[in-house]
């Protein structure tokens, strides 16, 4: 079958191979433990790396960073963006000008209306914990619970949602390590319910991003969660690179539900004290 | 643009090594991307923009250090690995060392690790970023993945030692 260079077994190791070709190296790394190895220089840096740079980040984004991009009051920061006319006194809004320009799905998956679909139906998108070991299987019902066919949080993890700004972080214990959330932002959807988007990482060093909405009940329900990590080790040495796809469709969800910017500090805080619910 | 926000932070962070140096950078790379918005191609992707705006000044400021003869900031790195290493959990080392050897690879194959490794760009959107062929991109990159993995599992005790030092190979 030919050698196959370090850039292909890279490459394979990325998620950057399609088609034929993919097929030929997977099936070359299954018959030879010299390839595995090599490919395995590819998954491991991969791997090594998402997870050092991301250890040193568990913590809030310096408010001045957010201020910069969000402004003190919630928009203020990009109201000098030229080209976008403020319609009927809304506020000029982030997601509305990314949301005007970004190309609108277009990457072979979802459209944006079945996106937009899935919170709606509850329709799940994915609940991604690692391939189940019993143990983060079990504490997996801990964290969610499953409630009219809708994903909802439990536990520590709707905690951490009610009780934390955003940007901060919060980690608790289960046998195997530790859980972290991190509340990215919060939003206002288009049929006006509250939302947060969140980062969550687990022991085996897996990251995870989704949405968290509230319902007039007081859950979290979780439309969409999926794997951030590049990619999953699956028995038999074989690699499926998922080459970070998650987080651009977990942004793709988010652009197509929110409505107006996401929130500043203060509104968060409002929120927050008035148990999430939506103000009219 | 607030989405982005933790990715270029976190893609900084991967350039300069160092938590402040990497929030200054980022800071500077918001500001003008805010002052430049209308500079950017609608239709393009806002992270690419955003991380090549960073690169830019990452650049800029790599340069200038040379001219002026800066040293790096050490005790920050030894501080950095310290973090780390205050746990007893071996992989935590290692991720140190993984840090180290990020440190001492030449400026064009850290980009291509922050971009491809860090932030799981494509190697096609990366190669835009920096401006180079795919190619390239790739020879770079797995130079760089081999020289990291061979520092790691030195360190770890692990096989043997072949091959060129870290920092001695050019892309």
């Amino acid at each position: 079958m030919g050698n196959i260079s370090d850039e292909t077994l890279m490459a394979y190791a990325d998620g950057e191979l399609t088609g034929d070709e993919r097929e030929r190296i997977a099936q070359a790394i299954a018959k030879d433990a010299t390839i595995r190895s090599r490919l395995n220089v590819f998954t491991q840096t991969r791997e090594q790396l998402a997870r050092a740079y991301d250890e040193p980040m568990q913590q809030p984004i310096p408010s001045h960073l957010m201020d910069l991009v969000v402004g003190k009051t919630g928009s203020a920061g990009l109201q000098s963006i030229p080209e976008v006319q403020p319609r009927r006194g809304r506020k000029v809004s982030i997601a509305d000008f990314l949301q005007r320009w970004l190309p609108s799905g277009g990457s072979g998956f979802a459209t944006a209306a079945a996106l937009g679909l899935a919170l709606m139906t509850g329709g799940v998108l994915g609940w991604q914990f690692r391939p189940p070991e019993p143990p983060a299987a079990s504490h997996a019902l801990q964290f969610v619970s499953l409630l009219d066919g809708r994903l909802v949080a439990r536990g520590q993890f709707s905690n951490a949602l009610t009780q934390l700004a955003s940007g901060q972080q919060r980690s608790w214990s289960i046998a195997s390590g530790k859980i972290a959330l991190k509340p990215i932002f919060t939003f206002r959807t288009n049929s006006n319910r509250i939302c947060r988007q969140y980062e969550l990482s687990i022991p085996a060093g897996g990251r995870f991003s989704g949405v968290a909405c509230r319902s007039s009940d007081g859950d979290w329900q979780i439309p969409v969660h999926v794997a951030l990590s590049s990619e999953q080790q699956q028995p038999g040495n074989k690699a499926v690179p998922a080459a970070g796809a998650g987080g651009s469709l977990v942004d793709k969800l988010v652009d197509q539900l929110i409505d107006g910017d996401v929130l500043g500090a203060a509104d968060e805080t409002a929120l927050m004290k008035h148990g999430w619910k939506p103000l009219p | 643009m607030v989405r982005i926000l933790p990715r270029v932070q976190r893609f900084a962070y991967a350039l300069t090594g160092n938590l402040d140096q990497g929030d200054d950078l980022a800071q500077e790379a918001c500001a003008r991307a805010l002052a430049r918005i209308n500079q950017w191609q609608p239709g393009t992707r806002l992270d690419s923009w955003m991380f090549r705006i960073t690169h830019n000044i990452w650049l800029d400021r790599l340069r200038a250090s040379k001219v002026r003869g800066e040293v790096v900031d050490i005790a920050a790195m030894h501080n950095l690995s310290g973090v780390d290493g205050r746990d007893v959990m071996e992989h935590r080392q290692t991720l140190a060392t993984v840090m180290e050897g990020v440190e001492k690879l030449p400026p064009e194959q850290k980009v291509l690790i922050a971009l491809v490794c860090i932030e799981g760009l494509s190697y096609k959107d990366t190669a835009k970023i920096v401006d180079v062929p795919i190619g390239t991109v790739m020879s770079r990159l797995a130079r760089a993945r081999k020289a990291l993995h061979q520092l790691v599992n030195r360190e770890s005790g692990g096989g043997p030692i072949a091959g060129s030092p870290i920092a001695g190979s050019k892309g």
